[in-house]
C-alpha cells in the first residue's frame, strides 16, 4: 500500500532501527467475501421499510386496532343493555310483586276507601259476591 | 481506481453497487487495520467494519470533498470504534491506575516490542501521541492529518519526528535496543 510504504520509508530515513508496526492479520479469504456481505446487507436494507416507515405502520396497526375494539366493545355493551332492562321487566317484575304482596296489601288496608263516597252506592255485600264470582273459587295466592 | 471516479459510479443509479463494491475492495485493508488494532478480537473488527461501511454508503450523498475521502471515511470508523468502547468493550493495552496514569511496569520485555512501545507511546504529551498514532499505527498521510487537526503539514511532521526520538531514547535508557 502507498500510504504504509510511505510511513517505512519516512521511518528508513529518520530512525533505521525504528521496530515497524506488528499487524494482525484476518482469517484467511477474509478480504475476499468482505465486499459481497457488506453490499447483501445494504440490498437488505434497502428492501425492508425505513426505520420511519416502519414507526408510522405500526402505529397505524395499533390505532386500527384499538378502535376495532372500542367499536366492538361499544356495540356489544349496548345490546347487554337493553337485553337488561327486558329481563327486569318480564321476571324480575313478577318475582318483586309476588315477594312483596304483603306490602302491597298493607299499602291498601291504609287507604280508607269509602265506596260510598265515590257516588257509586253499591251494596257492600253485593261487591263481595262480585269478586267472589270473579276468583271463581280459587285460592287468592294461586292467582299470583 | 481514483476516488473521484468511485464517487462518480456511486452517484449515478446504475452504477451504485459498482461504485460501493470498488470503495469496499480499495479501503478494506486500511479500515480493518486502523480498526482490527483498536478491537479484541477479528470478530470485534469485523462487525465494527462493516458497520463502518454501511454508514459510508448511507451517507455517502453528504460527502462534499472538502476532505480527502479516506479521511472522512476514517473519521467514521473512529467513531464505530468510539462507541463500541463505551458499551465497554475498551481494549486496554496498558494498565492504568486510578489517576488514570500508565502504571510503571516492568519496562524490559525485548520479546514484545508492541507493548514497549504502546508503553512508550502512552507516555507522550497528549498531542505529539495522537500525532504520531495517526502517522505510525494509522498510516495517515500529512495531508489527511493536517485536513483533521487544522496543522500544517509541517508542524505536524516535525511533531511526528519528535516523538520517534524520544521513543528511541527511552529504548535505548531500557536497552530494549
Amino acid at each position: 500500500m502507498d500510504s504504509e510504504k510511505d510511513v517505512k520509508n519516512e521511518l528508513k530515513e529518520i530512525a533505521p532501527d525504528f521496530p515497524l508496526q506488528q499487524k494482525h492479520y484476518p482469517p484467511e479469504g477474509y478480504f475476499e467475501h468482505l465486499p459481497g456481505q457488506i453490499l447483501y446487507k445494504w440490498k437488505s436494507e434497502q428492501v425492508k421499510p425505513t426505520g420511519l416507515s416502519l414507526q408510522w405502520l405500526r402505529i397505524s396497526t395499533v390505532a386500527a386496532a384499538i378502535a376495532i375494539l372500542l367499536i366492538g366493545g361499544w356495540l356489544i355493551s349496548k345490546e347487554q343493555t337493553n337485553d337488561h332492562i327486558m329481563a327486569i321487566t318480564t321476571e324480575e317484575a313478577y318475582q318483586y310483586v309476588h315477594e312483596n304482596i304483603q306490602e302491597f296489601e298493607t299499602l291498601l288496608e291504609g287507604i280508607d276507601v269509602n265506596l260510598d263516597d265515590n257516588g257509586f252506592n253499591i251494596p257492600e255485600e253485593d261487591i263481595r259476591q262480585y269478586l267472589m264470582e270473579e276468583i271463581d273459587g280459587e285460592e287468592t295466592e294461586e292467582l299470583f | 481506481m481514483k476516488d473521484e471516479a468511485i464517487v462518480e459510479l456511486i452517484r449515478k443509479d446504475s452504477s451504485r453497487e459498482e461504485g460501493f463494491r470498488q470503495l469496499v475492495l480499495k479501503y478494506q485493508q486500511r479500515l480493518y487495520d486502523v480498526i482490527r488494532r483498536k478491537t479484541r478480537s477479528h470478530e470485534d473488527a469485523d462487525d465494527l467494519l462493516q458497520n463502518t461501511f454501511l454508514k459510508i454508503f448511507r451517507h455517502i450523498h453528504s460527502f462534499e470533498g472538502r476532505s480527502e475521502l479516506y479521511t472522512w471515511m476514517y473519521r467514521i470508523a473512529c467513531n464505530e470504534v468510539v462507541d463500541h468502547q463505551k458499551k465497554g468493550n475498551r481494549m486496554h493495552t496498558i494498565e492504568m491506575n486510578e489517576n488514570g496514569v500508565a502504571e510503571a511496569e516492568p519496562f524490559i520485555d525485548p520479546d514484545n516490542i508492541t507493548r514497549s512501545l504502546e508503553y512508550a507511546v502512552s507516555k507522550l504529551p497528549e498531542r505529539q501521541q495522537m500525532v504520531f498514532r495517526m502517522r505510525y499505527f494509522d498510516e495517515l498521510t500529512y495531508k489527511q492529518m493536517s485536513e483533521m487537526l487544522q496543522l500544517t503539514e509541517g508542524a505536524l511532521k516535525a511533531s511526528f519526528h519528535h516523538a520517534i526520538k524520544k521513543i528511541e531514547e527511552e529504548f535505548r535508557a531500557k536497552q530494549i535496543w
